[in-house]
């Protein structure tokens, strides 16, 4: 069962930024991270539901990628810093092993 | 309901000791050679990077974990790979962040499960080749993967 997509909550330290100035990303969707190590109350396994990738991309060119594995906590938090450098749209997307995409664009105006 | 004589049931529990000495030894196995798959023979040296981590966690379900390179990327050095293993998981490996030289930095947070105490390990590869390695030991009073 593919879990309900939403809107993922992001957060922008500064979205006109000097350029070198480090800008902080923090992103959250809603996500079970189901481990598919656990067994419902009738000793079936749950089977395992994750975000698989996250991609950060800019003009078409990945500027950040990230593998998640079961360890990672429900509703899977990220936080990471880059340094601006030109004003650009910044497509973040979700894929989870279900198929569920979640995608979203964020502007960054380099000042 | 199964029927357990006095010298099974002792049999299973000899099993079921062999089983709890020797996970810990597998476990640490599996590490080893997620390691040296990311270093790619290269030993892996203790500088230049940051784990933070909390020593004891509140909520095993969600440990907040920052890996930082000390240093932005310079020239034709940069960061490829972040690679984040919790030996005693069962499923070490937690994640693996992949970055573009265009970050011009390498400092990324989230939050993870662990399922016991345990040595969290972090791991960076460099442009150049260099890896780069921080271990910090957690401890964890409930754990995190079956509740």
């Amino acid at each position: 069962m593919a879990a309900k997509s939403s809107k993922p909550r992001i957060w922008i330290s500064n979205r006109t930024p000097n350029s070198g100035a480090v800008v902080t990303v923090k992103a959250m969707v809603t996500h079970p991270m189901e481990t598919g190590l656990r067994k419902n109350a009738h000793s079936e396994v749950i089977p395992q539901n994750i975000v698989e990738t996250f991609e950060c991309t800019l003009a078409g060119e990945t500027l950040l990628s990230w593998q998640l594995h079961p360890a990672i906590s429900q509703n899977p938090y990220l936080e990471f810093k880059f340094v601006a450098r030109k004003s650009v749209d910044l497509t973040m997307r979700w894929v989870a092993d279900d198929g569920l995409r979640i995608e979203t664009t964020e502007t960054i105006t380099v000042t | 309901m199964m029927n357990l004589s006095r010298r099974d049931t002792l049999r299973l529990g000899g099993v079921a000791i062999a089983a709890l000495t020797i996970a810990p030894a597998r476990a640490r196995a599996e590490t080893e050679a997620l390691i040296k798959e990311f270093a790619g023979g290269k030993t892996p040296k203790n500088a230049g990077l940051t784990l933070d981590i909390p020593l004891a966690a509140e909520n095993a379900n969600a440990v907040p974990v920052t890996i930082r390179l000390d240093d932005r990327f310079s020239g034709a050095r940069s960061c490829e790979e972040f690679l984040l293993v919790a030996e005693r998981n069962p499923i070490p490996e937690a994640c693996r962040f992949k970055f573009s030289p265009a970050m011009g930095m390498a400092d990324v947070t989230t939050r993870i499960r662990l399922a016991e105490s345990q040595t969290v390990v972090a791991l960076a590869r460099m442009s150049d080749g260099e890896i780069l390695v921080r271990r910090v030991s957690v401890t964890v009073t409930v754990g995190g993967c079956n509740g």
